[in-house]
């Protein structure tokens, strides 16, 4: 009755924010009750009717976790994590994750500066860093074509400052913008995956991967996948064997 | 008991064949049962020493508690042939209990008997020493192969041949045999008599090994060496008659070391190329492969066979890699050897058993296995392709082994507790809705840049706009300064002095001011002269044009009397003073 009941809520659900709301409610109340089944497929309808959130993806994430689905709650815990970089909470059950598969891969150590400026640029979400580079232009502009037609008459200085802020801010943006949306990243959903060094069968057997894994997509051609994993090894896989992010 | 009378039959044996000649031979003729009226065979250039000898033995046995009697007729002859080669003994016949039983006819082989013949020679020359050479005793290694491949194998058999009386034998150097793989067969070194080139020897087989060629090249099969005892009749010692012990001093023994020559052998080397996948097998070989299972649980074993079946080098053969699905974790190979040596050639099977145990679900396969031989006999290399297994795995019981082994401690910690609880509440958003590169930031980017250049062209227009002025004023002084002179003809007219010469002055001035774009501000003599030496207005009429000027300020400010005709001839001029400048500048 209860699985019906949830297949009516799916039904009835419209489009409308305000309901997804209510429908996000009555899943939480479900995962609260330890109805991981049904809160699932409410979070699902909510997914299906076109919305997202963060707090969405990483309560989905949760009801895989306790349904003991680990590559589906690392899948939801990288989707809370591409719409917010730093979410403390999703990075530590992430972690928490990521101790039930079988794949241990070291991340390669970047170098520090290269941490700081990634810390820097996550610091805010990319439309948001597009934004400041807006206001920045519009501000640099508006000051210097005052300053020529003698309104205002404001420091060269000033407005120099103001348009490289602008280069700046809009390079956080494009560079968050190309790591998060541009690069294809995906997790591993078959037990074991042989990775090949060329996109065919016969080719020779690189290296291993299992579920949970979490790869990065180069390329590909064809049901070929290329991808790399975060030790830096690289090999070609058949798309089905993964999920995108 | 009786025995069945189709069981019974009369036969034959013969105690030497071949025999030599003046040999004693005895000839046998048995039967199981007590038997009567023996008739011997016609014997042919036989000399018969005794004989027919009859004898019975009986024989008692309890089997089972049952006593069983067993009773054996024998009749035997003793023979001394009396010609070389081949002699036929006929058949002889029985009579048991009035049936008739009849034996084969038997052939013997007779040869010349030279050691009697030298014995009598010694004796007759008691001098000389007994005969000791090589033709008498030695040891010769024989081979089934002149030339071999690498890899195959051969058979040496090491023989020794002997007429004289061997007390001991006794092996000294076993042949190290370099450069080939061993293998010895059994085998059962009774002396045996054989005949060679018409003369009989007491044949034993030393040693008989099974080599496999391991380098290339003129190999050596090593001779060996045997130290004998032989009997030897004592030349010196006459017999005394009366010495009781002289017989036994008739012999005495002598040492002596022989040894086999040694063998080359050419051994070739494999064809080249050699093919992939070519293990160093040589021979006539067979390959399978086989799993006990091939429906597992994850974690559980399964047990994978090369099986490598024929005949060659199959003790040497080691295990070879074999590409196992990468996630089985895959144990070094147990090898069972079950080959054994016989005739000329090692034969038998090879076992490699793996033990596999796949880690994780999903469906494998144990891949083909190419395999490549050499076969000496065709000179070819032979591949074997073996088929693939499919391995099927099953999800293995909870909590596979092995998956928790990497932790480090802060991560033991980290197992034992729980994720962070869910977010209650959400601001849910349409997907897609990214603000960065989309037409509407594009927008907000693009047009500071297309205001500025818009911006830019306008005030452009502008300029050109207030150019346009200066130059219409230009065009226009003429008709100002026209006007204002008509004004100061109505002054003139009307008698008004100050007005007259104020209207005088501002048309010239006004018109300066218009015709060469300067200010108001601006304006005073030094302009003036400026701005007509620019023009290249010449000298005359600017000094008219100022003398001008000058008369209009003093009649403005002098009280004199006014005078039309002065007024006249200043109107003229500034009209004409006008009418200059314009001609002048273009």
């Amino acid at each position: 009755m209860k699985k019906l009941a949830t297949i009516i809520l799916y039904l009835i659900s419209t489009t409308s924010l305000l309901a997804s709301e209510t429908l996000f409610e009555k899943a939480n109340d479900y995962y609260a009750a330890e109805k991981y089944e049904d809160a699932i497929i409410i979070y699902d309808s909510i997914q299906q009717n076109g919305l997202q959130s963060k707090e969405l993806y990483y309560n989905i994430g949760n009801t895989y976790y306790k349904l003991n689905d680990w590559s589906n709650a690392i899948l939801y815990y990288e989707k809370t994590l591409k719409l917010d970089a730093n979410n403390e909470d999703a990075l530590y059950n992430l972690k928490l994750v990521q101790l039930k598969i079988v794949d241990k891969i070291d991340t390669i150590p970047s170098l520090f500066f290269k941490k700081w400026f990634n810390t820097i640029i996550l610091l805010l979400p990319f439309d948001s860093w597009a934004i400041i580079s807006l206001i920045l232009f519009w501000l640099s502009f508006i000051l210097y074509y005052t300053r020529k037609v003698k309104i205002l008459n404001s420091p060269i200085k000033i407005i120099i400052s103001l348009f490289v802020f602008f280069v700046i801010t809009f390079a956080f943006a494009n560079k968050q913008f190309s790591q998060i949306e541009m690069q294809k990243s995906a997790i591993i959903f078959s037990s074991s995956v042989v990775a090949k060094s060329a996109p065919t069968l016969n080719a020779n057997d690189l290296f291993t991967i299992h579920s949970g894994t979490k790869i990065i997509i180069n390329d590909n051609i064809g049901e070929w996948l290329h991808i790399q994993l975060a030790n830096g090894n690289k090999g070609w896989i058949l798309m089905s064997h993964c999920k995108n992010i | 008991m009786i025995v069945s009378a189709q069981d019974l039959s009369l036969n034959v044996t013969v105690n030497k064949n071949p025999a030599l000649l003046g040999e004693k031979i005895l000839v046998k003729f048995s039967i199981d049962e007590n038997a009567e009226n023996f008739r011997g065979p016609n014997f042919k250039d036989i000399r018969i020493v005794s004989g027919p000898n009859p004898s019975t033995s009986s024989s008692y046995s309890f089997v089972n508690g049952k006593s069983q009697s067993k009773t054996n007729t024998t009749y035997s002859y003793v023979l001394i042939a009396n010609k070389l080669g081949k002699i036929i003994i006929g058949s002889a016949t029985v009579n048991v209990n009035g049936k008739t039983y009849k034996s084969n006819p038997i052939n013997i082989e007779v040869a010349k008997n030279q050691n009697n013949y030298n014995n009598n020679r010694s004796q007759n020359n008691k001098n000389k020493e007994p005969n000791l050479n090589d033709t008498q005793l030695y040891i010769k290694a024989t081979t089934n192969k002149k030339k071999l491949y690498q890899g195959q194998q051969i058979l040496v058999t090491y023989k020794l041949y002997t007429r004289l009386d061997l007390v001991t034998t006794e092996l000294l150097t076993n042949p190290s045999l370099n450069g080939f793989w061993t293998q010895n067969i059994e085998v059962n070194s009774k002396f045996k008599r054989e005949i060679i080139n018409g003369v009989a020897f007491n044949v034993a087989i030393v040693k008989k090994v099974l080599l496999t060629a391991q380098k290339s090249g003129d190999l050596v099969i090593d001779p060996m060496e045997i130290r004998t005892q032989i009997r030897v009749q004592n030349r010196n010692n006459r017999r005394d008659p009366f010495d009781p012990f002289s017989m036994f001093n008739q012999y005495s023994t002598i040492e002596k070391t022989i040894s086999s020559k040694p063998i080359k052998i050419k051994v070739e080397q494999l064809p080249i190329p050699k093919p992939n996948y070519f293990y160093e097998a040589v021979g006539d070989i067979k390959l399978k492969t086989e799993v006990n299972n091939s429906i597992v649980k994850a974690n559980e074993a399964i047990n994978f066979k090369v099986i490598i079946s024929g005949n060659g080098n199959l003790s040497l053969l080691k295990p070879f890699e074999i590409a196992f699905p990468p996630d089985f974790e895959v144990y070094d190979p147990k090898i069972i050897d079950k080959t054994f040596s016989a005739k000329n050639r090692t034969s038998g099977k090879k076992i490699f058993e793996y033990l596999l145990i796949p880690r994780y679900e999903g469906k494998f396969e144990i891949p083909s296995i190419k395999y490549n031989y050499f076969n000496p006999l065709t000179k070819k290399y032979k591949s074997i392709l073996t088929n693939k297994i499919p391995i099927e795995v099953l999800k293995g019981d909870e909590q596979e082994s092995g998956i928790n082994t990497f932790l480090n401690k802060e991560d033991v910690k980290l197992l034992n507790t729980d994720i962070r609880y869910i977010k209650t509440k959400s601001n849910l958003e349409r997907k897609g809705k990214i603000f960065f590169r989309s037409t509407l930031f594009s927008i907000l980017l693009l047009s500071p840049i297309i205001l500025f250049f818009v911006l830019l062209i306008y005030f452009k227009i502008l300029a050109k706009d207030s150019a346009n002025s200066v130059f219409q004023k230009s065009r226009k002084a003429t008709k100002v300064a026209t006007k204002r002179l008509k004004n100061a003809q109505k002054h003139l007219n009307n008698n008004k002095k100050e007005h007259f010469y104020e209207n005088i002055e501002k048309s010239l001035w006004g018109y300066f001011s218009d015709k060469f774009a300067v200010q108001i501000a601006e304006l005073s003599k030094e302009t003036i002269i400026y701005y007509f030496e620019k023009f290249y207005i010449n000298k005359t009429t600017q000094s008219q044009f100022i003398s001008l000027l000058n008369d209009c300020e003093i009649a403005r400010y002098t009280t004199s009397k006014t005078d039309n005709t002065k007024m006249e001839t200043i109107l003229k001029a500034a009209q004409k003073i006008i009418i200059e400048v314009e001609e002048q500048k273009k």
